[in-house]
């Protein structure tokens, strides 16, 4: 009966990859991000033969492109336009299915790592890649975004992370460092993942180094923006506490709502609060590792979407699902080690 | 058993049931795609004054009405 099971399970997941693929190829180009932002700067790349395009990340007119953004994946995109002698998105698309595929079989293997029982992580693989923002990101509509290059580094980020504290084989912590460099290149918020390499369990000189070592990109950015005056569409500000409030209640509220939206979570979120509370989490490294990563990263993005000059009524109301995706690893691992210590104890 | 356990287990139960109908949902909403494959999007550059827009990436609004445009499966503009 076990095996029927896991047959059908490793079935639908399969359909799953296939179902987002096919998106990829009927809709390759339907997300606005993917076209104004990650495709355009993919095709200046190519334009200028491989030069970055600082003629359009300095024109007002482009300004809506994010021109700060890192530009480590429309190189990428213009890679791939090289090797197939011209500009191609329809093939390009297909790299968004590939990653929900290779994200897909990190959570298999983490759980598997984590010693959950074969059907129990198959079940909870197939509950994880039925999430409707999970879907749209691997290729249902939203092929080229970069949101899913994120997913897929903080999954492979905790998977590295849970191998060096597990074997203390060093080689992970390195790789990790190099997962932390390449996502602060992807989006800006790429470099949220750093704080993790706090709660690694190494000398406390280590962790000074391997948080130097992985800001050493994002700097360099920084400093690349700077000097060449790349504008932006959006900056910080400090508002006054009053308003702070009313944005801290803003951004809870639109969270709390695309928390409650049944087309994108089910009652995912519901059952989540509900074993939040009520379920024991027994295993050290969702204690020590997974929560306080979870709570830096959160802040992050609070602190983020508090000080942006775009009002949280339109920020957080527009990328919140995508943003509770990035932070799926994190909290998806905290419910699939409740789910196993209630109801598949044997 | 506790009781709150067997609460947690029919959540989850629950849910999984969800996303298992949204699967059955999904199979059918896959073969009538690949039946009918509703909005292919042809990318081909029109040959007209909007293939030198298109190539010199002019601003946003204006390369995404044309995407849109195209995914429409419509003609090329004259």
């Amino acid at each position: 009966m076990q095996r029927i099971i896991n047959s059908l399970l490793i079935l639908l997941i399969i359909f799953n990859f296939l179902f987002v693929s096919l998106g990829a190829y009927l809709y390759p180009i339907a997300s606005i991000d993917a076209v104004s932002i990650w495709y355009l700067k993919a095709k200046a790349f190519y334009l200028n033969n491989g030069y970055i395009p600082l003629e359009v990340l300095k024109n007002k007119y482009y300004l809506n492109t994010h021109p700060q953004y890192p530009l480590l994946l429309p190189f990428i995109f213009y890679i791939f336009y090289v090797l197939l002698n011209g500009i191609n998105e329809t093939v390009v698309a297909f790299i968004n299915p590939l990653f929900y595929l290779l994200t897909i079989i990190v959570v298999y293997k983490l759980l598997k790592e984590m010693e959950i029982k074969t059907t129990l992580s198959l079940i909870l693989t197939y509950a994880y890649s039925m999430l409707s923002p999970f879907l749209a990101q691997g290729g249902r509509k939203h092929s080229g975004d970069a949101d899913i290059f994120i997913l897929f580094l903080n999954w492979l980020a905790i998977f590295f992370s849970y191998k060096f504290i597990k074997n203390k084989n060093y080689n992970f912590f390195y790789i990790l460092i190099l997962i932390v460099m390449i996502s602060s290149q992807i989006k800006a918020e790429g470099i949220f993942l750093a704080p993790i390499l706090l709660f690694i369990p190494v000398s406390k000189k280590l962790k000074f180094f391997s948080i130097v070592l992985s800001l050493i990109p994002f700097t360099l950015w920084r400093v690349f923006i700077s000097y060449y005056n790349i504008p932006n569409d959006f900056y910080f500000i400090l508002p006054s506490l009053q308003e702070m409030t009313i944005r801290s209640f803003e951004i809870f509220y639109y969270t709390l709502k695309e928390m409650l939206k049944i087309n994108n979570w089910y009652v995912f979120w519901p059952v989540f609060f509900v074993i939040f509370i009520l379920g024991k989490r027994k295993n050290e490294f969702i204690k020590k590792f997974i929560y306080p990563s979870l709570i830096f990263y959160c802040g992050g993005f609070f602190i983020f979407y508090l000080l942006s000059s775009i009002s949280p009524q339109t920020y957080v109301s527009t990328s919140i699902d995508r943003i509770l995706l990035q932070l799926s690893p994190f909290y998806y691992l905290i419910f699939a080690e409740s789910v196993r210590n209630i109801s598949f104890k044997k | 058993m506790k009781y709150s356990e067997k609460i947690l287990s029919i959540f989850f139960v629950f849910l999984i049931s969800m996303m298992f109908v949204k699967s059955m949902v999904n199979i059918l909403k896959f073969v009538d795609e690949i039946k009918n494959q509703p909005h292919k999007i042809i990318i081909e550059v029109c040959p007209t004054k909007s293939e030198e827009y298109f190539n010199k990436f002019e601003d946003r609004g204006y390369l995404f009405a044309l995407y849109r445009y195209k995914s429409m499966g419509e003609k090329c503009k004259e």
